[in-house]
């Protein structure tokens, strides 16, 4: 710095000397301009402006300032570097706010920005331009006034596009948060200046688009995003022609996901689980409340559940006294819309609220079926809550629904009454409820008695009626007692109980007669359900689709000489614990089953089946592994993609 | 070895007695429809929102079944003349079967 100055102070005392006649001042100058101009090397402007960069970094050095712009204005060319000094101050302002404000979130810093913005900048620019400057002095103050507000005007903005590349992470921060971020003040008063709308839109739904309409995002992160996007930009932008410009390639592409309904719906009833557990952990540390957090998350809302609004209207209401015209750079498309609920916004994303309550009336049924202590509350007050966002008419099935369970109730007392029995059937109105699956099972022995029992009874409650019963819907608590006094007491689908329930009869059958006699079902299920009673140590495997009663434990030793086990054959070489042992075991069976009934199959279809089998799911690769180990004891082969049995 | 059941939560569709004794498929053949409204028996009539013991069956001497609710409103029509609308047989309702 010190030759620099050093030579411009010798320019200097020229200068001093001659300019005192007010007629020749002008000419002058200009002729001095130009020498001295021509006269500066090329690099000068380069020296000059890392001089002035560092003039800002100390803060103290004011003189230094000062003894730079004076010399510059003595020699009148301050003026021509003006636009330099200008970039200076501009990068000065963008290392400032690149260096304090990145993933700063939970901070106002605007105030703190402007702080320093009067502190330093605009020291420093009345440092170079102020303090009599002759050549500026016309505008001095005023000048200084008007640059520094276009200098802050600089900042904001560079601090608006830091924000706004990071809206994207700062929405995922959002999540569940009740209250906006400071960050978001921030942001939101910085486009109030600079007026960075379209900027914002088009690099949020950039980020959105590249980085959230993937195919490995989950739906309901998708979902969640978008709320939390719809809670931000609304905060942002209230009449919501900000979110109008990023909602719609989420919409568009959530529309095109098939459990997008699904997952909507099941946010929209909440659990009660987790009711409960809030209820129950009120005292209790945070660590368990981001376990909630997964499920209904879309439903952090807090508002009352209001009517979802009809999004099917075309046309705007002008009677409305508070309509106003949409903002001037609002999207031909964009509608404001009234309603700041979360939820109608969901819903409308399909339209029409038809699909939702297809959906809504299908998970209600299921939910309500899966009931078995009798205890509906919860449920009547989630069609409450349904019922006023959606209407009653449309959930009428559900009104329906609940009577039938209450009038099941009311008959299952009548009959009990009468004659006690295990069985309490829910019976339903079929067109009012999802579609149920069919099944030929035909419940054989005291289920069949049971059954029967019950519909004679129940005719003589309703004379005009009868029932159909759904024979493998619904679950059956029973306990299993061997001869030698073991007792196993489960809770088994009624296809369980069945398969069960014969052999009490009869000790060992043979899959395709357990298939045939419970009325004709597929072999696979039937070995699923082998499976089960196998797992809980009721039924062994003899091996060419034979099953047993292991009706003492010795005899189960005796066997498992005779049968082939898996553990024979060294496949416990994957099981560490004695339980994973069992599994594989389990697993083996499992395999041979499906193998010998449905031939050849590939080994995405085996692990996908092995998940079916009780005990803890295999992954791919051990299922991989399994049956890998499996092959190399000559159990498997492994052809053409596909694993079959070889016959021994 | 011996299975004890203790509670069996079971699943069933009630149906209109109709007098078919059928359990097979016949799930939505013509014979489950009321005449009248062209709806199911286990439906209800136009007019209804609850099927089932409110909005019950009519059992026709002439061995027709309908809504309760379509036929009373048929028969209070002048053209019906007090006939089963499927027969054109006056109409008697049977009392127990």
């Amino acid at each position: 710095m010190s030759p620099l100055l050093f030579s411009l102070e010798n320019h200097e005392g020229t200068h001093v000397h001659v300019s005192h006649g007010v007629d020749s001042y002008w000419p002058f100058k200009r002729t001095f301009r130009t020498i001295i101009l021509s006269f500066l090397p090329p690099s000068f402007a380069d020296t000059l402006q890392a001089v002035l960069k560092k003039t800002f970094s100390e803060a103290a050095q004011s003189e230094s300032r000062l003894a730079i712009a004076n010399a510059l204005d003595q020699m009148g060319i301050l003026i021509d570097f003006k636009s330099l000094i200008n970039l200076a101050i501009d990068q000065e302002i963008e290392r400032h706010v690149m260096e304090t404000c990145p993933r700063i979130r939970d901070q106002h810093m605007l105030p703190e920005l402007r702080n320093w913005f009067n502190d330093r900048v605009k020291t420093w620019m009345t440092d170079i331009f102020g303090k009599g400057r002759r050549s500026v002095q016309w505008y001095n103050y005023l000048l200084i006034y008007v640059f520094a507000s276009l200098f802050e005007h600089y900042m904001l903005k560079v601090l608006c596009d830091l924000r706004i590349s990071e809206l994207f992470e700062i929405i995922v921060d959002y999540e569940d948060k009740t209250h906006p971020l400071p960050v978001l003040q921030d942001l939101k008063d910085c486009l109030a200046r600079t007026g960075q709308r379209k900027e914002l839109v088009k690099g949020l739904r950039e980020s959105t688009i590249k980085r959230l309409l993937q195919p490995g995002a989950a739906t309901s992160d998708i979902l969640q995003q978008y709320v939390s996007t719809i809670k931000v930009l609304r905060f942002l932008d209230p009449p919501g022609v900000l979110l109008y410009g990023v909602a719609e390639p989420i919409r568009r592409y959530l529309r095109e996901r098939p459990d997008t309904i699904k997952i909507i719906v099941a946010n929209l009833i909440p659990r009660k689980k987790k009711k409960k557990d809030k209820d129950a952990m009120d005292e209790d540390d945070d660590g368990s409340d981001d376990e909630d957090k997964d499920e209904g998350v879309l439903l952090d809302d807090q508002n009352e559940p209001a009517p979802i609004q009809a999004n099917e209207e075309i046309y705007e209401d002008y009677t409305d006294p508070a309509w106003q015209p949409p903002a001037n750079d609002a999207e031909p498309g964009f509608r404001a819309q009234k309603t700041s609920d979360i939820i109608s916004t969901l819903v409308s994303i399909f339209g029409s609220k038809d699909l939702f309550i297809k959906e809504l009336q299908i998970s209600f049924g299921q939910r309500l079926l899966a009931i078995t202590d009798g205890n509906y509350d919860e449920e009547v007050h989630n069609l409450e809550v349904l019922k006023i966002r959606f209407g009653d008419t449309p959930l009428q099935i559900c009104d329906v629904m609940m009577k039938d369970l209450t009038d099941s109730r009311r008959t299952d007392q009548h009959i009990q009454d009468r004659v006690q029995s295990a069985l309490h059937p829910t019976i339903i109105s079929r067109h009012f409820w999802p579609s149920m699956p069919r099944s030929t099972l035909q419940l054989p022995g005291q289920l069949r008695e049971l059954q029967k029992i019950y519909e004679n009874e129940y005719q003589v409650q309703k004379q005009d009626k009868k029932l159909k019963w759904l024979p493998n819907m619904g679950t059956v608590e029973l306990t299993v007692q061997m001869d030698d006094g073991r007792e196993t007491r489960v809770t088994a689908t009624p296809l369980q109980a069945a398969v069960i329930e014969l052999f009490s009869d009869c000790p060992q059958w043979h899959v395709e007669q357990l298939a045939e006699r419970l009325g004709k079902l597929d072999i696979t299920s039937v070995a699923l359900a082998l499976m089960f009673w196998q797992s809980q140590g009721v039924v062994q495997d003899l091996g060419a689709h034979l099953f047993r009663l292991r009706e003492t434990l010795d005899e189960t030793a005796q066997n498992t000489e005779s049968a082939p086990a898996a553990t024979e054959y060294g496949l416990g070489v994957a099981a560490e614990s004695p339980e994973e042992q069992g599994s594989v075991e389990v697993y083996w069976s499992f395999v041979r089953a499906m193998l010998t009934n449905l031939g050849q199959l590939p080994t995405e279809r085996i692990h996908g089946m092995l998940r079916l089998a009780p005990g803890p799911n295999p992954t791919p690769e051990q299922t991989l592994h399994f049956l890998e180990s499996a092959q190399r004891e000559g159990l498997v082969e492994f052809r053409d993609h596909l694993w079959s049995l070889l016959r021994r | 070895m011996k299975v004890i059941v203790h509670r069996w939560n079971a699943i069933a569709q009630w149906r209109w007695d109709v007098g078919q004794d059928g359990d097979g498929p016949d799930e939505d053949s013509e014979e489950d429809l009321c005449g009248i409204c062209r709806a199911s028996y286990e439906g209800c009539c136009p007019t209804c929102k609850v099927p089932g013991d409110d909005c019950p069956l009519i059992w026709g001497k002439c061995s027709h079944v309908f809504h309760m609710h379509c036929l009373l409103k048929w028969i209070a029509t002048p053209a019906s003349k007090s006939q089963c609308p499927m027969d054109r047989r006056p109409w008697g309702t049977r009392k127990s079967r």
